[in-house]
């Protein structure tokens, strides 16, 4: 008995459970001394996790976009930051000409429809020419290879926009309708986070309903079952493929918008880089390729991101715990794809789907 | 069949006319219209604008061929000339959209979103702005809106016949005129660099008044260009015949004595250079060919000592003379050198002269006897070496300060490359964390050797540094291999990437402030001394990154053939083949991130000390991904790919200052090509890394079925 466990002892093994009972044991001695030293009230944390709601519906709406081309060509699709990117910034250029016509004051909510129709329609047009014009080709190749392509196909979508918009940030307009405050049980509770969670939400259950109800959902699903049976079945697996990038976009192009409502800063051509490395992380959270994963996953991350650098970080005594908010979830994607690779959702996938 | 081919040249003059409009609108054409290709007659936005209709006709002839004759085996059924006609229709398409363009410019102010759309552009696009008030009175149709719009039709038009006709051409003669244009751009390109190398007393100067002008090449210039590369690529084939039949001549008929002494004679005069150059204390040391002459030019010891006395009468800071202060004997001694080599070459010239004169009297009409091959080719490899070996030495002193410091980037880049090569090509894990390991290999020595009270404290030199240094980031590449044993290629690339942002957050946070001096960074690292030589300035540099380059280009090719690097390769194949059959996967993997880390470390090292003070952004993405991408552009797996990569990637961007703005889109856009195009890069490695090429049987699973299905599905529908 003693020999066979001695036998099967590994060394990687031991150093993953040591490595997985020490950031445990961090995580919880740091939130315990948080909240030990009553630095922070009820509302703070209520007020945290809503604007951890609003981000993380947001990346959820991106995340969705790598979790159904994962799911599809077993990819990632690097690039699908600055899909976000095109949508969110050209949508900026027509926030601020209706702002300068006087429009947006006077017809707020038709304004936000028609943010939506550009930046999805940009981002739509943006994911579907990257699927057509880089991916395609190279359906057949090693795995490695679209994902060099992808990563390319980034910098070349950023420094285009940067050339076509120019370099500087910008910011979109405020409206006025989404500026008051609500109070809840004590917790002052932006307008703007609860609109943009609600409407994240509503898109998510509009996709669930397209990919688990409509026609074309099902020959999604099934072309990310087997490509092979779904060709047999008469689906024309390219087109299905084309569907995904343009449904990746379309959400995209709406997380833009949603961006730009809640966070109006900060709109550049490299605005997309880290949402979408974030995002990724939220897929591969919930499970990539688990579409209600992705949801899960997207909303999980933006909760801890919100609250982690004060609960856990300040508990441990580090200075300046906000400034380390980005690589907290980049920190979590390692362990995540360390322990659980399979994320929160899914089901413990066979070797080559892993 | 016409009307297919008519169809293709609308859509291939549509993408060209897309082409050519994004190429405005991101702003290229209009930035690189400030530089002349030739003065007074076209700048590099022009030729970009007009190669865009050139290429699109060329390309619309290489798809007509494709039509008609798919499997490129019926000679009759080649393009005919009179298919040129269907690149004009892809020209003038083209053309239209560029008036398209022209027209909404005019038109409407869409200047608030596209920044790029501007007057300037516009004048551009209408060929009023760009060129000479003289070159303007010469342009058809005279000036005005409609004048433009019909001149801009009318020349792509002609280019896209142009570029058809060009792919009808003969291929050595196609290859010929399309290198010259290429090299005209190129020269143009490099007209700042020439002007610094050339641009000085000596018969430099005239060559460089001959083919340049202030700004660009002068049309002489261009024509005299065109003119060489055509000559030079048709007579390319009997280079290496003349060269070696010099070498089995000399071989063959110079006492083996009089060639060992020429030798020993240059080698003495190209060391005693070397120590002049490195032993004077100026930070930029002036160009070499001023002082004592090489072999071609003027020898006079009067000029070199005037010049050395002038070198050390400037004020001098430090006292540690070390050789300049035996400048004047040094100097002596090269020319004493030089004029013995002289001597030398001209006994063995006159001796060659009289075996001619010899041969050509007696009757015997056996010519020159080939010499054993054997010793043939090692006299061959001897001189080839020394060549390179004395070209590498003499390349910063003859360039001057600017172009060595290009140099000095690309060499930490080759370095970083070769170190990168490891983990990418001959291990196969896609790391685009790489920064990571040039970030702690350049703070480590920060902080070890910065004189600045406030951070650090150790004072070392560079040299007790150093090993201290490449301990630390090979313990930190082994940091960063241990979480990722497990993971699958892509989730490795990610993953990794997230490393190098999180080891710049680090850097930038208050928490490790103290110790790495957050976004301020570490200030006053002292430069890199060997003895009494202070390696300041790129022109020294450049020998110190010389010889890293040298060493890791070593290492990393004696491991690619060492027991190692077959590991490696066998596990980049298939890991579970690789693990079975004896392989210590996990074991090989540590190596290989470590022994990339540590060739990084020196690389980042160096640039530390280079530059004398570092900050966190320094180390962004872009580093790892311009590494990436001369490897990519090399070849994955590929030594000598490295370094052109290096160059072609770093070394060619800098020189071009416009460029600057646009090097990621240039990175980003030669990725997806060359995946696209041609995965195996410019250099591939005889023996490739199968995990990015799918002519081989690959390892996944789901690929094979992939593969499967593309079969199915083309048999289903053929």
């Amino acid at each position: 008995m003693l020999r066979n466990a001695l036998e099967r002892f590994s060394w990687v093994a031991f150093l993953l459970w040591c490595l997985r009972i020490g950031v445990i044991a961090l995580v919880v001695w740091g939130a315990s001394a948080t909240l030990l030293s009553g630095r922070y009230s009820a509302s703070n944390w209520i007020s945290l996790i809503v604007a951890g709601l609003a981000q993380g519906s947001v990346y959820a709406l991106i995340a969705l976009g790598y979790s159904l081309v994962y799911g599809i060509l077993l990819m990632i699709n690097f690039a699908h930051g600055e899909v976000f990117m095109a949508g969110c910034f050209t949508a900026y250029f027509a926030a601020r000409a209706l702002e300068s016509s006087g429009y947006l004051a006077k017809h707020p909510l038709l304004t936000i429809g028609a943010l939506l129709i550009v930046s999805m329609a940009v981002s739509t047009i943006v994911a579907v020419l990257l699927e057509r014009l880089a991916y395609r080709p190279l359906r057949n190749a090693p795995r490695l290879v679209p994902l060099i392509t992808a990563i390319g196909a980034s910098f070349v979508l950023q420094y285009t926009f940067r050339g076509l918009y120019g370099s500087g940030f910008s910011a979109y307009p405020t409206f006025d309708i989404l500026r008051g405050r609500w109070m809840v049980a004590g917790a002052s509770i932006q307008i703007v986070q609860v609109v943009v969670f609600i409407s994240a939400l509503l898109l998510m259950a509009v996709l669930y309903w397209f990919v688990e109800r409509t026609k074309t959902g099902k020959s999604m699903r099934a072309v990310s079952e087997d490509k092979e049976i779904a060709a047999l079945m008469g689906i024309d697996v390219n087109r299905v493929i084309l569907v995904t990038f343009a449904i990746g976009g379309l959400l995209a192009g709406a997380a833009g918008v949603l961006r730009g409502l809640y966070q109006p800063q900060g709109i550049s051509a490299f605005m997309g880089f880290i949402p979408g490395l974030k995002a990724f992380t939220a897929a591969v959270l919930g499970g990539i390729g688990n579409i209600p994963g992705a949801m899960l996953g997207g909303i999980f991350l933006g909760v801890f991101e919100s609250i982690g650098p004060n609960l856990v970080l300040e508990g441990l005594g580090i200075p300046g715990a906000n400034q380390l908010r980005d690589a907290i979830a980049i920190v979590m994607l390692v362990f995540v794809l360390i322990f659980r690779p399979q994320g929160i959702l899914g089901e413990k996938l066979s070797e080559e789907k892993a | 069949m016409t009307n297919s081919k008519l169809k293709l040249g609308i859509r291939m003059g549509a993408y060209g006319g897309v082409a050519t409009i994004y190429l405005c609108l991101v702003g290229i054409i209009e930035t690189f219209s400030d530089r002349d290709i030739i003065t007074g007659i076209i700048s590099l936005g022009h030729t970009l604008l007009f190669l865009t209709a050139l290429v699109t006709g060329y390309l619309n002839m290489q798809q007509v061929d494709k039509l008609i004759n798919p499997a490129h085996q019926v000679v009759e059924k080649a393009p005919k000339p009179k298919d040129t006609i269907h690149s004009a229709v892809a020209g003038i398409i083209t053309g239209i959209s560029l008036v398209i363009l022209v027209l909404v410019l005019d038109r409407f102010n869409i200047r608030d979103m596209l920044v790029n759309a501007s007057p300037k552009l516009f004048e551009l696009l209408l060929l009023e702005k760009g060129v000479t008030p003289t070159m303007v009175s010469l342009l058809p149709f005279g000036q005005g809106l409609a004048a433009g719009m019909l001149r801009l039709v009318v020349f792509s038009t002609v280019l896209g016949l142009v570029g058809g006709t060009l792919y009808l051409l003969p291929p050595t003669r196609r290859r010929s005129i399309m290198l010259g244009i290429a090299m005209v751009v190129l020269l143009g390109l490099l007209s700042d660099l020439m002007r610094i190398a050339l641009n000085k007393p000596g018969w430099s100067e005239g060559f460089y008044k001959l083919i340049y002008t202030g700004r660009g090449l002068s049309s002489q210039g261009a024509v005299i260009t065109l003119v060489a590369t055509a000559a030079i690529t048709s007579a390319w084939r009997y280079i290496p015949d003349s060269y070696t039949r010099v070498i089995s001549v000399i071989t063959a008929w110079l006492p083996t004595w009089i060639r060992i002494t020429l030798a020993s004679l240059l080698s003495v005069s190209l060391l005693l250079r070397l120590a002049w150059f490195l032993g004077i204390e100026n930070v930029y040391p002036p160009i070499l060919p001023d002082c004592p002459g090489l072999i071609t030019s003027n020898i006079s010891l009067t000029n070199c000592t005037e010049w050395i006395s002038q070198g050390l009468s400037a004020p001098q800071e430090s006292t540690e003379g070390g050789l300049a202060s035996s400048a004047p004997a040094v100097s002596a001694a090269i020319t004493l050198a030089d004029s013995l080599m002289l001597l030398g070459i001209a006994a063995s010239i006159f001796l060659l002269l009289v075996r001619t004169v010899q041969m050509s009297m007696s009757s015997d009409i056996q010519k020159w006897p080939a010499p054993p091959l054997q010793k043939l080719e090692r006299a061959q490899r001897l001189v080839t070496l020394y060549l390179g070996v004395a070209a590498l030495l003499f390349i910063p002193g003859v360039v001057g300060v600017y172009p060595s410091e290009v140099l000095v980037m690309v060499g930490l880049y080759v370095v970083m490359g070769l170190g990168l090569n490891i983990v990418v090509g001959m291990a196969g894990l896609l790391d685009l964390g790489y920064v990571a390991f040039f970030a702690v290999g350049a703070y480590s020595m920060a902080v070890l050797t910065t004189v600045d009270a406030s951070v650090g404290g150790a004072q070392l030199s560079f040299w007790g540094a150093l090993p201290l240094v490449v301990v630390i980031t090979g313990i930190a590449g082994l940091l960063v291999g241990a979480p990722v044993l497990r993971m699958r290629g892509d989730y490795l690339a990610i993953v990794t990437l997230g490393f190098g942002e999180i080891a710049r957050f680090l850097a930038l946070s208050d928490w490790f402030k103290p110790a790495l001096g957050g976004a301020q960074g570490i200030i006053k690292i002292p430069d890199i001394h060997i003895g009494g030589v202070e390696f300041v300035g790129p022109q020294k540099l450049y020998y110190l990154i010389l010889v890293s380059c040298l060493i890791a280009y070593f290492i990393t090719a004696r491991l690619k053939d060492s027991r190692v690097g077959r590991a490696w390769g066998a596990m980049r194949e298939d890991e579970q083949v690789a693990d079975v059959m004896g392989v210590n996967t996990t074991a090989y993997k540590l190596l290989a991130f470590a022994m990339g880390a540590l060739i990084a470390s020196v690389s980042g090292a160096i640039f530390a000390a280079k530059l004398g003070t570092i900050y966190p952004h320094s180390f962004n993405v872009q580093v790892s991904i311009t590494a990436l991408g001369l490897l990519i552009v090399g070849g994955i797996g590929s030594l000598p790919g490295v370094v052109v990569g290096a160059f072609a990637l770093v070394g060619l961007p800098e020189l071009l200052r416009e460029f600057s703005e646009y090097r990621m889109l240039f990175y980003g856009a030669a990725m997806v090509i060359m995946m696209l195009v041609r995965p195996q890069g410019l250099l591939p490695s005889a023996r490739r890394g199968h995990k990015l090429q799918g002519n081989e049987r690959d390892q996944d699973d789901w690929m094979r079925i992939a593969a499967e299905s593309e079969a199915a599905g083309s048999e289903s529908s053929g």
